[in-house]
Formats: structure tokens, sequence, C-alpha cells
């Protein structure tokens, strides 16, 4: 368990500091990107778990970018969870829809935040991923 | 034959051939040699005695005799007779020398053409001629007398054979002088001598002044003239005698008699009279013919029929009588020469009693003719016998008039003679009641359709659509008022022009089309043209038009729909309006939705990083804390997580408002519900030393319903219940059914309760901003408008009772829900939390305590 990575995706950077220092003292590795540039470059040559995506986010939106993430093959296995503050109507379904295994709201309870990514660490990985590729066209 | 010259000789003398009755020869000669130098030629023989001029006579004819008066042993007297006695008439002459003249008159006398002295022998050509002349006068005589005589026959047996009846009258006092047999038996007798003997002549003849006026006539015109005279037969019977003849002259020239054809006229007359009958009743049943077309009420035609029947028909009088069911009697409504007081004494009922057994009175009951031929001899007209008599008629007839085959009336007519209603008549009569009634039927039929017709134009004019009839040529030809109150143009205006000039242009086209349709017979059903008003503006109008096959013209009913087509534009209008107000208004909410999100993060975001740290801090993540730093680590806690509350709720309200509430119903047991809530606040109401009790009715507990929201209520209300109790008091949570498909659940408190002037700005989320109303009821604010905001949003209501100084009781209705669960479908879109059943407790434990509306989505296993 311990070796298993998650990139942490957000774009405050408290947020990024409480997430690292909260997933660290559990013992795992955490990567941070602060938009979507820095994750695709750290994904150039880093493959996480686990991805915690940030929904709100500016210039490209965390679903956005996790719809450019699933297009890659590659990523196939990696499992995506949404951050969101989960405001309006149909906000699940679109992270489900873009690709999203799951989603968690902000404010995040620091108590079970944990417990709540091992959950998410020990489903079959790629098992939502797959339901979305094969509902892409030309597939 | 005797007396008749013989033919010219070869000499063109006479030819005479003379017998001589002369013994003397040398007399002989001298006649002849008289005779040579006359105009005859003679051819003689000659007899010397009786016996040879017997036989001369025999072997005969001769012309002449030329007799000597004395022969030997006889006379030319006996010649003579000898010559009679044979029966010829032969011209005797007597030529003698001596016969004195006494005897020679005797001879004469006896027949003796004349006589010739022997010495004046040169008379004798002369004696001759005149015998042989008086000779040929006498046989022309003869002949005529003969001729006389046998036409005379002739005549005589044509008289006594004629057929018809030939007679003569005296001119003078026209007695009847004479009578062929034709005339005795036309008058019965057997032979004219009985006719003639029988006293007649007094009976049988012509009055003086017929006489006179007879003679009269022939004098004038010598015409002959046509008398009628009515003459008794020998069994009394009269009988009319036509008479046709002359006058006859006396030979003075005195009218002697009449001399006359007669015939029986009797019959003849009969049947004229018949004939005139005949056409007296068709021109009666001509005329009432005409009345009938002309004359439109009942009553009035009626009295015209009878005195049609009266004057035309020569009848005594006529009446009409019409049923009165409801007296049961039949009353008179038109009558002609009926008298006064002849009607007024009547009583004709309809029931079968004496007085309903008159021709009236039974022609209507048994709706049949009733004839009475003679009155006088008839025992059914026994009551009216008398009244008959008084009122001088002899015979009448009634006949029913019917309306649809029964009778409701009936025609009396009276004539003055017996015998008028033979089959003939009556069938002309049963004819004329059959007018009538037809009459009658068709005055009905025309007032009903007068009627219906009166109804029709009653609607024609008052419909408030524009109605009209157009000719094929495109003019109106009718129109009712509602033309003019929409068009404003009067009806004269409007036809003066085809109706095509008050369409629009525009839809001239269309109306072209149409009028095409309609030509060819099909109808036209709604066609929407604009059309001129009087005041210059156009009226959309719609019409309905159908052809009238075989009358040239069209049916169109119209209405004004101007005013649709204005609403319709204005609609069209106002649409257009709405659409770009729609777009707008969506744009706002688009905005608005925007804006929450954008608000959700962005004041959400800075709290995770104040909760968070905060709580790993006093978790001791980083390290152990001593008390203070733990305590303010708490107190931050505590501020960040009632502001995160607010936050929450102030986002809740955002999102009712712009519609993006989501709610999630799903099966639950509230009782749990309230457990759990009941033990998050626990410690609060322990503190307080309040106890928290429940009142749960059994049967309502499983509701549909969204279990996060009604979680968010009870904690809301129960919190509040708590804060505003104080020490040792009780709350009490309640559940109950709400009718038959609602649930209540309630939450009673012993606090200090409301003022029931504030209970209406309880639930408004603005009215907390009044500082004296916040700080009486501190807290409370977003939770209870948010409450109710969300409970409306589920169909329910909420509210609260209260009672200052008591407590109060905040209630929420909300549906239970339908029979079946939420859709399989909504809870398979859900995203999984957890695997682990202790963990989800654990996790909603959590969430609770931070206050954030999560949801419990059980785990499938997949």
């Amino acid at each position: 368990m311990s070796n298993q990575s998650i990139l942490v995706v957000d774009d405050n950077p408290d947020n990024l500091k409480l997430t690292q220092v909260l997933l660290e003292c559990e013992g795992f590795e955490v990567r941070m990107a602060e938009d979507a540039r820095q994750t695709l470059e750290t994904l150039r040559t880093y493959r996480p778990t686990l991805i915690l995506m940030d929904v709100q986010m500016p210039e490209m939106d965390g679903l956005e970018l996790t719809r450019k993430l699933r297009l890659d093959p590659a990523l196939r296995d990696v499992i995506i969870v949404a951050l969101t503050a989960y405001a309006m109507k149909g906000d699940q379904e679109n992270a489900r829809a873009a690709g999203c295994d799951g989603y968690i709201t902000k404010p995040i309870d620091t108590r079970t935040f944990a417990d709540v990514i091992r959950g998410y660490l020990s489903t079959s990985p790629g098992r939502t991923a797959r339901w979305y590729l094969d509902r892409l066209p030309g597939n | 034959m005797q007396g008749e010259f013989s033919s010219s000789s070869s000499t063109g003398k006479d030819r005479l051939r003379v017998l001589f009755f002369e013994d003397n020869p040398d007399d002989v000669a001298l006649s002849l040699l008289t005779l040579r130098s006359s105009e005859f030629e003679v051819v003689s023989d000659v007899a010397a005695n009786l016996p040879e001029f017997q036989e001369a006579l025999r072997a005969g004819p001769y012309d002449i005799i030329l007799s000597d008066y004395r022969v030997p042993c006889s006379t030319g007297m006996d010649a003579f007779e000898a010559m009679k006695a044979v029966g010829l008439s032969i011209p005797f002459i007597l030529v003698t020398g001596s016969l004195g003249d006494e005897r020679a008159v005797e001879c004469l006398k006896e027949g003796v053409a004349d006589y010739v002295l022997k010495d004046r022998l040169a008379r004798l050509p002369v004696a001759i001629r005149l015998a042989l002349e008086e000779r040929r006068l006498q046989a022309k005589r003869t002949q005529a007398e003969e001729t006389l005589r046998r036409s005379e026959a002739s005549y005589r047996s044509l008289i006594q054979s004629a057929p018809c009846g030939i007679l003569r009258l005296n001119a003078e006092d026209g007695r009847l002088v004479e009578a062929n047999p034709a005339l005795a038996e036309m008058l019965g007798y057997d032979s004219p001598a009985d006719l003639l003997a029988d006293g007649v002549p007094g009976r049988v003849t012509l009055d003086i002044e017929t006489c006179r006026r007879f003679i009269d006539d022939w004098e004038r015109h010598e015409r002959v003239r046509e008398i009628e005279v009515e003459w008794p037969r020998k069994d009394g019977v009269a009988i009319i005698v036509r008479l046709m003849g002359r006058l006859l002259k006396n030979e003075n020239g005195a009218p002697a008699c009449f001399e006359m054809i007669a015939k029986n006229a009797t019959e003849r007359r009969r049947a004229e009279q018949r004939i005139r009958q005949l056409n007296r009743l068709y021109s009666v049943m001509s005329h009432v013919g005409q009345a009938i077309v002309r004359i439109r009420e009942r009553n009035e035609l009626f009295r015209e029929i009878c005195r049609i029947v009266v004057q035309e028909g020569h009848f005594r009088m006529a009446w009409v009588g019409m049923v009165r069911p409801e007296v049961d009697s039949v009353k008179p409504v038109a009558h002609w020469a009926v008298e006064e007081g002849y009607l007024d004494g009547m009583r004709t009922t309809l029931s079968d009693e004496p007085n309903g057994r008159g021709p009236i009175g039974t022609a209507i009951r048994e709706n049949i003719h009733v004839l009475s031929d003679d009155v006088s001899t008839d025992p059914r007209m026994a009551l009216w016998r008398e009244r008959a008599l008084r009122w001088g008629f002899r015979s009448m007839g009634a006949f029913p008039i019917r309306l649809r085959g029964n009778a409701i009336g009936a025609i009396g007519i009276y004539a003055h003679e017996p015998g008028l209603f033979d089959v003939e008549n009556v069938a002309l009569l049963d004819e004329l009641a059959e007018d009538v009634s037809f009459a009658l039927e068709s005055m009905e039929a025309q007032k009903m359709h007068r009627l219906a017709v009166d109804e029709l134009d009653q609607f024609f004019a008052l419909s408030l659509d524009m109605l009209c009839i157009v000719g094929m040529d495109g003019y109106i030809r009718r129109l009712n008022p509602a033309w003019e109150k929409t068009l404003g143009f009067s009806a004269v205006e409007l036809r003066a022009r085809p109706l095509i000039d008050f369409v629009h242009e525009e839809d001239r086209a269309d109306a072209l089309a149409a009028l095409r349709t309609l030509r060819s017979g099909a109808a036209l059903d709604r066609l929407e043209i604009r059309c001129l008003s009087k005041d210059g503006t156009y009226k959309w109008l719609i019409g309905s038009v159908v052809p009238a096959a075989g009358r040239g013209v069209f049916f169109a009913a119209v209405r004004d729909i101007s005013d649709r087509r204005r609403l319709e534009e204005q609609l069209r209008g106002q649409n257009v309006a709405l659409e770009r107000q729609n777009r707008t208004v969506e744009a706002a909410s688009r905005m608005k939705s925007e804006f929450v999100a954008n608000m959700s993060h962005e004041l959400r975001s800075p709290l995770n990083g104040i909760i968070g740290f905060s709580e790993m801090l006093y978790d001791g993540k980083l390290g152990a804390l001593t008390a203070q730093p733990k305590e303010f680590l708490g107190r931050i806690q505590k501020s960040a997580r009632h502001l995160l509350n607010l936050i929450n709720n102030v986002l809740d309200l955002s999102k009712v408002e712009a519609g993006q509430l989501q709610l999630w119903p799903e099966r639950v047991s509230v009782s749990s519900l309230v457990q759990e809530v009941t033990g998050i606040l626990g410690t609060l109401a322990a503190e307080k030393h309040i106890r928290i009790e429940s009142d749960m009715e059994p049967g309502v507990d499983e509701v549909i319903t969204d279990a996060g929201r009604l979680k968010q209520v009870l904690y809301n209300y129960l919190s509040n219940a708590l804060k505003f109790t104080g020490e040792k008091g009780v709350v009490t949570v309640g559940l109950k059914a709400e009718g038959a498909t609602e649930f209540r659940l309630e939450v009673s408190d012993t606090g200090v309760g409301i003022a029931e002037k504030d209970i209406p700005r309880l639930f408004t989320e603005f009215q907390q901003l009044d500082s004296t109303f916040a700080k009486r009821y501190q807290g409370t604010g977003l939770g209870l408008a948010l409450t109710k905001r969300i409970v409306e949003a589920q169909g329910g209501r909420a509210g609260v009772r209260s009672e200052l100084g008591k407590g109060s009781t905040f209630f929420v209705i909300l549906p239970r829900g339908s029979k079946e669960g939420p859709p399989a479908k909504s809870l398979a879109n859900n995203l999984v939390l957890e695997q682990k059943p202790s963990g989800l407790g654990n996790l909603h434990a959590a969430l609770e305590r931070a206050a954030v509306p999560g949801k419990l989505i059980k785990v499938r296993d997949e």
C-alpha cells in the first residue's frame, strides 16, 4: 500500500499543502500539480496510482483535463477521483461522464480522508475507465 | 202517243194522218184537195161505214178524224162515240153540208172539236189547225193534271210515311187541320183521324199570338221559323214539340194554313237541359278553382264557393259547416242565398241522433257524401221536409270537406228541383269537395311554410354573422343587416358592385380561385380574406360558401375575425417578446447558476484549508498539543464549521431559487433517522438536562423522501428546540400520518415560545436582518427559511404553533411518496463510496459532524 502514489491536482496552494500533508502522514507518496500543463508534464514521466483532481480550476477545469487524460490508453488504469465543491445538479454525473471513478466533496474531512482514499485504491482499477472507454465513439 | 204530232215529212210540211169517215168519195177528194195547199202533208184513210171506221181506228194512229155527219147507217156522232168508246180522243171534226146550228153546238158540247161546212171547205185547214192546237193543249193539260195528280199522290204518300210529324194548322186560329200518322203516334193516338177527332183541335194548337207572329215573319222574310210548343199526349203527359214550317196562302193570297214538320223535342230538350246543367257545373268547378288560387283565407274561400255554387250553378242555396268537436256540433262558417233564420234554427250534431242523421251531420260523421234526390219523398229528410219546402228546395247533397283524409266539415248544396243529384253531377260535386279539401291542406302547408320562412327570416336578420346570397355574376342578391353593422356599407352600396371589388387586392387572387372552385360545384370552407370597410380600413373575414346547384347562386356565411387576427398578431408579438424575455431570463438563470457554482467553490475552498489544518493540528497529527492550544484550535474549528454551515445554507437557498436543488428520494425509516439526529444532539440535550422524547405513530415509519434533507430539517428543528428550552425541559419529536398521502414530523419544546406577531417572519430568510428579531431568535435565521424552501420544494409545507411562555411546536408535512420505491436507475448512477458497511457508518457520522449535506448511498455488489 505504501508504494501507491497519488497525484494531487489543485490550483489552490493551501489545498495542495493540506492534502499533501494528510496523505504523507498516512504513508502515501504524493506528487502535486497546480494546473493542466503541470499535470501533463508530470504524467509524462510519472505514473500515479490515483489522481485527485480538483474540478474548479481556471483555464482547463478538472473534468476537461480528466477527459483528455482518459484518451490516453496508457492512463487507463489510473484511478481519478474528483474533488468538487458539489454545488450544482448533475455535478457527479458530469464527473462520471468525464471519466472519474468517484468524487469527494470539499471541504474534506481530514479524519476520514485517508480511509476514503484507501477505499478507492482497493477498487479494481480502470473499471469505470473501461466503461467510459467502451462508450467512446469509435470503440 | 195520242195527240202527238208525227215528225216532219220530207217536204217540210207537217205530216198529218187523217181518217175520213165519209161514204162519198168526192167529198173526201174535195177535202184532200183543200188540204193539199195547206201546210199539211196529208196521209189519209177512208172509212165508209162504222165497222170500217172502227177497224181503221184499231189500225191507227191518226191525227185528225174528218167525219161526215150523215153516213149510211150511222152518224158522225156514232163514230165519235165509237172513238171514245175505244178510249181515243183524236180531234174529231165534222165536215158536213147541213148540220144546223143547234145540232152543231150540241155536237161541240159532246166533245167534237169543230165543224166545217162543206161549202166552206177553205176553213178546213184552219179548223184542223185549231183542233190540233186544242188537242195539244188538251194533252198538255191532261199531262199536267196527270203529273200533278201523281205528284200529289207521291207527296201524299211521303207525308203519310214520314218519320216526323207533318201537319197543317189553320193560319187564323192555329187549329190542327191535318196530321200525318207520325204526328198521331207522337201524340199517342192510333191514327191521324183519332187525333183530329179527339176534341184535340182545342189542345193541339198554336195560340193566336204565335200565329200572328208566324205570319208576320213569313211576310217579312219568307223564312221558315222554328217554334217549340208543349202539347198534351193522349195520356195527358205533356211533350215538347218542335215545329218547323211555312205559310201557305190561298188563291187570293191570304194566309191559309201553316204547313209544318213536327219533332218530339222532349228528349232533346231534356238533353239540352242536361248539357246546360253540366256546363254550369263545369263553370262552377272552374270558378272554384280560380277562387282556390286567389283566396288564401279559409272562410272567405268557403263563402266564395257558396256564392259560385248558387250563382253559377243555379242552385237554390249553399252553406259550409265546420266541426266543433268540443261542443259536438257543426258550425256554419259560410253561406249563400240562405235566408235569415234558416241556419239559426238548425242544430246539426255529429252524434248519431236524429239531429245528427241529416245529410250534413251524416256526411261529416261518416266521411262520405250524402244525397237526397227528392226531399219530399226521402224518409231520411222527414225532420227537415217542412223547412225544405218552405225554403224552396226539393233536393240536396252534402259533401264532406277533408283535411288529410278526415272530415272536418261539409258543404251543403240545395237545388230547386228534384233529380239534380244524379251520378254525373254528384261526381263533379265530389271533385269539388276534393278540390276544397286540397285547398285547405295547401293553405295549411302555406301557413306552416310561412311560419318556417318567418322563423328563418328572423334568424337571417338577427344573425351576428354576415349572411348573403350571391349570384354567379358576383353581385350580392340578398344580405342581412350584419353586413352594414360590420363593414359600415349600406345594402345599396354593397349591392352596387361585385363583391370582389371589396376584397383586398392581395387577397383577390385567392378570392378568384375560390370562385372557380365554387363554379365547378364544390363548396368552400373557411376562406380568409381582407374586406374593405366604409372607413377605409380592411377587416379580416372568414367565410364559408356553398353553391346552390341549379339555382345559379351561392349561399355565404361570413364572420368578422379582425379581432382574432389582431389578437394573433398581438400574441405573435408577445411570443417574440416573451421568447426574448425567456432568453434573457434563461441567460440570467444561467448566470445565477454559474454564480452559485462559482460561489460554492470560492467560499468552500478557503474553509477547506481552515478546517483541514486546524483539524489536523487538533488531532495531533503534527505532534501533541497542550491544553490551551488545543482549546483554541477547537474554537477555530467550531467557528469554521459554523461558517461552513451558513455558507451551505446560503448556497442551498440559492440553489433552490435557481432551481438547482437536487433531491434524492429513497426509502427512509423516519424513526431511525430521528434516532440518529437525537443521538447527534444528545450531548447538547444532556448538558441542559433536557429530556428528548419521541412519539411515533405506528405504520407511518416507512416513507419515500430525501433522507439527507429530512435529516437537515429535523436537525434544524431539534437544535432550535434545545436552544430555546430551558433547564430540565422536555422536547418531543412526533411522527404521525397526515391524511392518506402525507406524514407530519413535529418537534415540540417547553421553551419560551414565540410571539404571534413574530411567527410570520420566522420562516423568511431576510427577516433576521432585523437586529431585535435576530437577537431574540439568534441562529434560527437561515435554517428555518431553508427548511421551508426545501420542504416546499418537495411538495410539503412547514410551520409552527406556539404560545408565549409555554413552548412551540415546529412541524413539517411531507408526502409519504409513492408505493413504489425510488427508481433503481437513480441509484445506479451514484458513485460508490465505500465497500465496508462499518466504514459507511463512520463516514456518515463524519459527514454529519461537518454538517455537510451528504448522502448515504448503499453499496452495490457489482
